[in-house]
């Protein structure tokens, strides 16, 4: 954890001591050493803190910097320990890259839904020996006009790009092809992501030095996923990468071995960049009911635990978010090595966790949703207190939402668990 | 009765594709392939200006077409400075540039790929391109010198727009999407001012000669990444990888003249060749690094419809054995300085004969000498009428325009058969 408080704030104000004690909770509880208190720190939010600020999901997406501070705002409100990670897509790069593979309020969907992912087989079931074979060029000449129509022009360019400036006529070579008015509009849509991109660093970088000077970490900045779940979520479907396991299993296995390495680069280029030591791991396909324990076992727990290994190594501290119910694949998580992996549980049996994991793993997340929503704070605060209870012999437990914390949650639910956290957490 | 344009353009058209099929033409045409700077210097105007005025430069092509009575519009064999300074060149220099306005543009070969690179190319050849042969060759790219490759995992998850971010808006990204945009924009308006030349051109009967350019595999690697030293020592040091870089390059090269010509419906593509001539390789070093890539592009086009327009450019008397062997009536041969008496000997029942009148005659020579030499092609080649009037590379800058008008009368004089 060499890099763990590098990333309390570059200004080093009145409040910086304030933002060490904050992230010693988080530390403390990662590595099961009794925090002075429990933390509340929730994952990552989509429209949660918009939301209760009245703001649009549609604005939430396209006005970056009202939506930190939204999160600014939700994060002292409600009595958060850090600032939690945001997790919405910036709409204007959406729109300019034409993105077929999300949709967005202020897009296709109304202005108050939440955006969505579009699964599908973006690779199909005979391409896999194509994009082995010659990722770049699959990934530019096939994947990307799927994925985005700004795109769909690079199905047309002749690839390798290796002479396409320079040879002297390159204008009379290929000006037919770059002059056509969508090549031009591709790269007017790159610029454009590039100066929506600046925006939002430009916001997400207030929002840092914000939140430093009063004294909150941030959560994460970096974010990959599992081989698995990229091959599965965003390449396959899960429909393709279910029929895969039967049909080409070999291939399968071999594009997850390809993403390894791009998937733990991803990971440790954003941490090491941004200076933010955690990095949010969503999973999805390796929770009970995708697959059996031995299928787990042989494509979804080794890319994971590579994953996991890989970040430990570098000094990151992995934060997967075990969506679903990982309670069959316990017995796996129990092999992960103590107090270094921040892991977060959506409906995962807690009691179970505690004897199999309770070791190795703390317990974070749990407060249903459904709780959240429709149940009232003397309901949530009995909740916490249950956690609480259950894991304060090694006090390895972080407080928040089974989802973190859902858009449709009530206020008064979400300031119970403040409330609890202070009636029942102080050790 | 005066021809009208469209059947003069139907008869210039039925001329060229006659001599190429070697069928005999009612006459000997004359035909440039392409030009570089000769109709703006005729016109008093500076080679920086045309490099920089796409329209200039057509409206100038079609003066000297019209005034030297070529039979087609010739092409123009010159790169647009605006798009060189968009993506801020590097291995391109030219007039109006850091070259004096009146210079020819310069090619600045180099080691792009380094020989210790090679694996690195094949195992990859477009992340090295993007990542390392881009940026070495245009400003521009320079921020492509530092992001991850392969860009599979790019655009592959919810978050990749806010993933992106830090390196999208990192020093220099959005210069190089707006400079890519410049040169699209660029492209564009050159494209519009050689659509608007040929449409001109069309309406008064001149056929355009090809919009598709493209390289042999060994060209691309020897003019563009590995330069005439490093591909020379390949041959000697590391001739599997040579081969390999070749066997990468021939689809490309074959993909762009297909997709140019596809993307402009024409059928004639340029094919400028530069180290198959005699003195750059042996005849063994030929056959085996240049002759197997250079036919596989000349078939791809053949079988694609299109109408191969290799510039021998060099002397090719001593591969006039290979050149024989192609297929007969299907290349339109463009000769720089071979012997001809040779050529007629050996490949007359395979190509026409395009070119060869000497560029030195035509800068510094008489009207009657021009004439005498185009002449003395057309008593060669009158039998069988398999003959294009030309230069060595179209018409050369500095020709007096004398001797340039010398070739139309020597072709009305000498060439009607």
């Amino acid at each position: 954890m060499s890099m763990a408080s590098s990333d309390v704030g570059s200004a080093p104000g009145p409040n910086a001591e304030l933002a060490a004690q904050r992230l010693k909770l988080f530390e403390d509880a990662v590595a099961l050493r009794k925090p002075d208190r429990v933390p509340l720190m929730p994952l990552a939010l989509q429209y949660f803190h918009t939301r209760v600020a009245g703001v649009s999901d549609k604005d939430a997406g396209y006005d970056a910097r009202l939506n930190f501070d939204c999160m600014r705002d939700a994060t002292v409100r409600f009595g958060w320990d850090w600032a939690p990670g945001m997790a919405v897509p910036p709409s204007r790069s959406l729109e300019a890259l034409g993105s077929k593979q999300i949709r967005w309020p202020g897009g296709d969907l109304p202005d108050n839904v939440q955006f969505q992912w579009v699964e599908d087989e973006y690779l199909k079931a005979d391409e896999y020996d194509a994009f082995l074979s010659d990722p770049t060029r699959f990934t530019l000449h096939t994947l990307w006009p799927r994925l985005a129509s700004a795109f769909g022009v690079l199905g047309e360019l002749p690839l390798p790009p290796v002479w396409w400036i320079n040879t002297m006529y390159f204008p009379l070579a290929w000006g037919a092809l770059l002059g056509a008015p969508p090549m031009t509009a591709m790269f007017e849509a790159l610029a454009e992501m590039s100066r929506d991109a600046g925006a939002f660093m430009a916001a997400f970088g207030a929002f840092m030095g914000q939140m430093a000077g009063m004294g909150y970490p941030v959560a994460f900045i970096g974010v990959t996923k599992t081989p698995f779940d990229t091959v599965s979520d965003d390449y396959r479907g899960l429909r393709g990468s279910t029929l895969d396991l039967y049909r080409q299993p070999a291939k399968l296995q071999a594009l997850m071995e390809m993403l390894t390495p791009m998937v733990i680069g991803a990971a440790i280029g954003a941490a090491k960049a941004s200076g933010n030591p955690r990095v949010f791991i969503p999973l999805h396909r390796g929770a009970a009911g995708f697959l059996n324990d031995e299928q787990f076992a042989k494509y979804y727990w080794p890319g994971l635990k590579a994953v996991i290994f890989a970040l430990l190594e570098a000094g990151v501290t992995p934060c997967p978010f075990f969506e679903g119910d990982y309670t069959p694949r316990l017995k796996y998580l129990a092999e992960l090595p103590p107090g270094v992996v921040a892991a977060h549980f959506d409906r995962t049996d807690r009691k179970a966790f505690k004897e199999m994991c309770g070791h190795n793993l703390c317990f974070w997340g749990d407060v249903p949703g459904s709780l959240m929503v429709t149940g009232n704070p003397g309901e949530v605060k009995d909740y916490v207190k249950g956690l609480i209870e259950d894991f304060s012999d090694t006090g390895g437990l972080i407080i928040d939402g089974a989802n973190s914390i859902t858009e449709e949650a009530k206020p008064e639910n979400v300031m119970a668990l403040r409330e609890a956290v202070d009636e029942y957490g102080v050790f | 009765m005066t021809p009208t344009p469209q059947e003069l353009y139907a008869q210039r058209e039925q001329r060229f594709n006659d001599i190429v099929a070697l069928k005999k033409p009612d006459k000997i045409p004359v035909m440039p392939l392409m030009m570089h700077y000769f109709p703006n210097k005729i016109a008093g105007v500076s080679n920086a200006a045309v490099q920089a005025d796409h329209f200039l430069m057509t409206k100038l092509m079609k003066e000297a077409t019209l005034k030297f009575g070529f039979e087609w519009g010739a092409a123009v064999g010159v790169p647009p400075a605006k798009s060189c300074e968009a993506l801020q060149m590097k291995q391109l220099r030219w007039p109006g540039g850091d070259l004096p306005d009146d210079a020819p543009f310069q090619w600045v070969e180099g080691e792009y790929i380094q020989a210790d690179e090679v694996d690195q190319f094949l195992a990859d050849p477009n992340g090295f391109a993007m990542r390392t042969i881009l940026p070495r060759i245009a400003g521009i790219f320079q921020p492509l010198s530092f992001i991850q490759f392969p860009p599979t995992y790019w655009l592959a998850n919810a978050y990749s727009t806010i993933l992106l971010a830090p390196f999208l808006s990192a020093p220099g990204m959005k210069e190089m999407f707006e400079g890519m945009a410049a040169f699209a924009a660029d492209a564009q308006d050159y494209m519009a001012a050689e659509g608007a030349y040929w449409g001109e051109m069309a309406a008064m009967g001149y056929p355009c000669p090809f919009v598709g350019v493209g390289f042999p595999a060994f060209d691309l690697v020897s003019d563009y990444f590995r330069s005439l030293r490093g591909s020379t020592l390949d041959m000697f040091r590391q001739p599997d990888k040579l081969l390999a870089m070749i066997d990468v390059m021939l689809p490309a090269s074959i993909n762009l003249i297909i997709g140019a010509c596809k993307a402009t419906n024409t059928t004639r593509a340029f094919i400028p060749m530069h180290r198959g001539a005699g003195g750059f390789m042996s005849d063994e070093q030929f056959e085996k690094f240049y002759w197997p890539s250079f036919t596989a592009l000349i078939y791809a086009c053949i079988e694609n419809g299109i109408t191969p327009m290799p510039l021998f450019e060099g002397d090719y008397t001593p591969r006039l054995k290979y050149l024989a062997t192609l297929p007969p009536g299907k290349v339109a041969a463009h000769m720089d300085k071979i012997d001809r008496k040779k050529f007629k000997e050996l490949c007359g029942d395979t190509m026409c004969f395009w070119g060869n009148v000497p560029p030195s005659l035509l800068a510094t020579g008489t009207p009657q000498q021009v004439k005498d030499d185009v002449k003395e092609l057309i008593d060669l080649f009158g039998d069988t009428g398999a003959l294009i009037i030309d230069s060595t590379v179209g018409i050369p800058d500095e020709a007096r325009p004398e001797n340039v008008l010398a070739l139309r009368e020597a072709a009305d004089e000498y060439g009607v058969l």
